[in-house]
């Protein structure tokens, strides 16, 4: 087979020739060379035509009109080059962002934590009976257990264990989160080489007398040592211990938790009281994690290892174990799969939106600029293009935008989860590698979006009256009338999406404006919140030498105990009002609390020390609670019933404190008295450095107790702290809901300027007729503003319906998220609506200052 | 298929294919000199014929195509199938004309 044609040229000559015998042959007959020659071109047909032919056959042919388009297209949009930016970021941004945050959202609840094969990993969860649950942690395995794994399981290979241990490094204050790990760890979680000395070796896991021992992560090393060059061999003290560093981790790794270090798990005894789960063989405090023999299936796998459980259990009579195999991802974590679910729901909710958002837009600005081009069809058409070739062009310049967004979303969706995996502190490192099916698919459906965008105004201008397009007339858009439906339309529904993102923004970022100055008088700084947790069995006779003991500090003003914080949410009782059932919410506190937590009281007093009277439990209730159980009646002295029937009285009514005009509560607050023995947390009001008193509280509970856990801070550090984990979430909210809005004031630009440069004409002749400026820019402006007081309206019902459901998903949090803020209802609808009349503005002001001859000329 | 045949006899130049089949059927088939030259290239590109530069009778350059073995194959092949349906579409009138008689 022949694949290149002959040259042009040459045909061109074979075909010269042809016509030369002919010509030849008609001299012979008889007629002159001119008339043989006409005679012979007559016979010949159309030399052009079949040159025409033979060239569209030549197999090159195609590429050739291919290139030529992809030159033309380039050509046509550089002509425009606001459009195709404003198309190129639009969709770029929009499919970006999109995969994103799904692929951080992806890491975070559904992929394993772990980088090097996640397919092929698995942690054992297993729930042993009634009687032999892990006291320390749950869904944890026993060492004997663990053995029976590492020896007798086909299907699964390549053990590694971890365990948790709580310990304060050097001096600090609060314990941190470590890891026991098996030796193979590291390596298990696909790490080969330290960064820095070594990993451990054998005899530091197996021998507890060598495993003195730890390696640290890298943010260890350089946020608290310094970045000490002789880190590697220098002692420090863990839990009062002292440890030699081996070995530095390489940043961003996954294996570890946030501030945390490893140890090898032969040290497990230091870390969990002397209790030594090596001789203890039968105590769960094991996390076991595996990798997939190839050939095996999860569930296979999981078979295998519940028989090998089983023969375990026959060990022990009556325990039965139910063992589940899970990929490791948080989602799969028993227990927290409908927490997944709703919050996966919601944030796909949010990118969903964004993208539709994109869309529209593109859709908007490419129908706009083929409104546009209907002259340029049109004399296209005339000169002899065939439609087919038309639809080729068109549908090239879509790819070549579609094209140029794909690589700004691909870049988009490779750097962005890094950066906002790493904007808060507070978590710990997710594999944020992005998920290629979810990006293929993204990008599958914008290219086909943006393709039938580019395709529409090209199916739609090739249905032309070709006389009527010459003229300027006639089409689609040729009412240039922003009112007309579908721009109206399109610019509506952009500008309710927007702002339903946008006030999803706002409230959160209300929220944690809120709470980080939440201080509300309780002076957080000075408010030392101390959690203990003591081996002992909880005793008055404990508590109450605490108290005293901790009272004898210098710097302590006052001591009290609380079952819940000022801040967060407390629990729910039902009490009866005269038979009535109603909820409320309640936390049980000693009498000091509402001093040591400075809650004044507008009546009555505190429980006084003996705590009965009349046989009933004194309580103190808020002043919401008291406007809300007796509107505008003394509350001091009446009663209420508990659900057990007791008798409550009311000692006294304090001052409602912040937590309970933030949370969206279960009812108003009151305080019922701690009991004796229990214990809750102690709250320290101190004069003076808080951090001074903490060491000393400390070393006084050391005496009381040596096994004490305790872990102290200050409240406003507490709050701090609940606050960083959500800003990240509310970071990257923020941000989306800024794009939507810079999305939603493009779209809008993008199509009054074009329906005013559509217009010229028209506004020339009413500049010609007298109109001023001022009464342009009114005209332009009042018309474009109708469909967005539409989109407002829209969009404003929207989230409202979604606030109401919000509000019921948010009592899970912590600290509740004001759903019903009106600044944010109202703030938001006005921010949008004057970002869209500026948008109208710049291009309303063109127009006015257009010349009215030039615009009749532009005929 | 046409174009083949002519070539059947011996190697032509495209104005020599374009009378011969023009002469040789009564002039009932007129060729479209200018729209030959792309049928020859198809065949060229399909491998059915070979060209190459020549001198024709009056000393002009011309470019001669031939029948290759595949052309001479596919020719018989065409002829046959022509032939099929040409005695098909025979078979029915016949009747018909008979019928009438």
């Amino acid at each position: 087979m022949k694949w290149f044609g002959r040259r042009d040229a040459d045909l061109r000559d074979e075909m010269e020739q042809h016509v030369g015998i002919e010509t030849d042959e008609n001299i012979a007959r008889g007629m002159t060379p001119e008339e043989a020659r006409d005679a012979a071109l007559r016979k010949f047909g159309s030399v052009s035509a079949a040159r025409e032919t033979l060239r569209e056959e030549r197999p090159m042919y195609r590429l050739e009109t291919l290139l030529q388009d992809v030159r033309y297209g380039v050509r046509s949009l550089s002509r425009s080059p606001f459009l195709t930016i404003a198309v190129i970021l639009t969709l770029g941004l929009g499919v970006g962002l999109d995969t994103a945050v799904f692929t951080l959202v992806n890491g975070m609840l559904f992929r394993p934590r772990i980088e090097k094969n996640p397919e092929t990993f698995v942690q054992l969860r297993p729930e042993y009976s009634e009687g032999f649950i892990s006291q320390w942690f749950p869904s944890t395995t026993t060492l004997e257990d663990f053995n029976a794994y590492r020896t007798r399981a086909r299907s699964v290979g390549d053990f590694s264990a971890w365990a948790l241990a709580r310990g304060t490094v050097e001096n600090d204050l609060e314990q941190d989160i470590h890891l026991l790990v098996t030796c193979n760890f590291f390596s298990f979680y696909g790490l080969e080489r330290p960064a820095l000395g070594r990993f451990f070796d054998a005899q530091e896991c197996e021998n507890p007398a060598a495993g003195s021992v730890v390696v640290i992560p890298d943010e260890m090393w350089r946020a608290r040592f310094a970045a000490d060059p002789h880190i590697i061999g220098r002692t420090i003290s863990l839990n009062g211990r002292p440890f030699t560093v081996v070995g530095v981790t390489p940043p961003r790794f996954v294996g570890h938790l946030k501030s945390g270090l490893w140890i090898p798990w032969s040290m497990q005894p230091v870390f969990y009281k002397g209790e030594d789960f090596f001789r203890k063989s039968d105590e769960p405090w094991l996390t076991v994690e595996g990798r997939l023999q190839p050939g095996y299936s999860v569930s296979e796998a999981n078979a295998e290892l519940s028989t090998i459980l089983s023969q375990q259990d026959r060990l022990h009579p009556e325990r039965r174990t139910k063992l589940r195999l899970t990929n490791g991802s948080f989602s799969q974590e028993p227990g927290q799969g409908l927490a997944v679910a709703g919050a996966a729901l919601l944030w796909m909710g949010m990118l969903t939106l964004l993208l539709l958002l994109a869309c529209t837009n593109v859709t908007m600005l490419l129908l706009s600029r083929g409104s546009a081009r209907k002259r340029e069809m049109a004399t296209r058409l005339a000169l002899g293009a065939s439609r087919g070739r038309i639809l080729a062009m068109l549908f090239t310049e879509g790819l070549i935008l579609a094209g140029a967004a794909g690589l700004l979303s691909a870049y988009l969706a490779y750097r962005v989860p890094d950066i906002l995996a790493g904007l808060s502190k507070a978590w710990p490192y997710y594999s944020v590698k992005p998920d290629w099916l979810v990006f293929t698919y993204l990008c599958c459906i914008t290219l086909v979006a943006a393709c039938m965008a580019g395709l529409a105004p090209a199916v739609e201008s090739l249905r032309v009256d070709l006389a009527a397009s010459l003229k300027g007339r006639g089409g689609w858009f040729g009412g240039m009338d922003p009112r007309s439906n579908p721009r109206g339309v399109l610019i509506g529904v952009q500008v309710a999406m927007s702002l339903i993102l946008l006030i999803a923004a706002g409230l959160l970022a209300r929220t944690q404006y809120r709470l980080l100055n939440f201080d509300d008088g309780l002076d957080g700084r000075q408010l030392l919140v101390v959690r203990m947790q003591s081996g002992r069995q909880a005793s008055a006779a404990l508590r109450h030498r605490v108290e005293q003991q901790v009272a004898m500090i210098p710097g302590v003003r006052r001591v009290s105990f609380a079952a819940a914080l000022p801040v967060a949410s407390a629990n729910v009782e039902r009490v009866k009002q005269n038979g009535a059932l109603r909820a409320a919410s309640v936390n049980f506190v000693t009498a000091e609390y509402f001093q040591t937590v400075s809650i004044p009281f507008l009546l009555g007093g505190p429980f006084a020390e003996s705590g009965y009277t009349n046989g009933g439990s004194p309580i103190v209730v808020s002043e919401k609670f008291a406007r809300s159980f007796w509107p505008g009646e003394n509350p001091v002295g009446k009663t209420l019933e508990d659900s057990k029937g007791k008798r409550l009285e009311v000692m006294g009514v304090a001052r409602s404190i912040g937590a309970e005009v933030v949370s969206s509560g279960d009812g108003p607050l009151f305080y019922r008295m701690l009991d004796k023995e229990g214990t809750g947390q102690m709250l320290v009001r101190v004069a003076g450095d808080p951090s001074a008193v903490a060491v000393a509280i400390r070393a006084q509970l050391r005496e009381i107790d040596p096994e004490m856990v305790v872990a102290c801070s200050t409240m406003r550090e507490l709050i701090a702290d609940w606050a960083s984990r959500m800003e990240a979430i509310v970071g990257v909210v923020l941000f989306l809901g800024c794009v939507a809005v810079v999305l939603a004031v493009t779209g809008i630009y993008g199509v009054v300027a074009f329906s005013v440069r559509n217009r010229t004409k028209e506004i020339g002749i009413r500049v010609a007729l007298g109109a001023t400026h001022a009464r342009i820019i009114r005209s332009v402006v009042v018309a474009g503003v109708r469909p967005v007081f539409v989109g407002l309206a829209c969009g404003l019902t929207i989230s409202f319906a979604g606030a109401v459901g919000l509000a019921k998903v948010a009592q899970e949090a912590p600290y509740a998220i004001g759903v019903f803020d009106p600044l944010i209802f109202v703030a938001g609808p006005v921010l949008l609506c004057g970002a869209a009349v500026a948008a109208m503005f710049v291009p309303a002001r063109w127009a006015a200052a257009s010349h009215p001859m030039d615009a009749l000329r532009q005929d | 298929m046409l174009v083949l045949q002519t070539l059947v006899f011996g190697p032509k130049h495209g104005h020599g294919i374009a009378t011969t089949i023009e002469q040789t059927s009564d002039q009932v088939i007129l060729v479209d000199h200018g729209s030959l030259y792309p049928a020859l290239q198809r065949l060229e590109r399909g491998g059915l014929i070979d060209s190459d530069w020549g001198t024709s009778e009056n000393n002009r350059r011309a470019r001669f195509y031939k029948l290759t073995r595949a052309g001479r194959k596919k020719l018989a092949v065409e002829t046959s199938k022509w032939e099929k349906i040409v005695g098909a579409v025979s078979r029915i009138l016949k009747p018909a004309t008979e019928d009438l008689s």
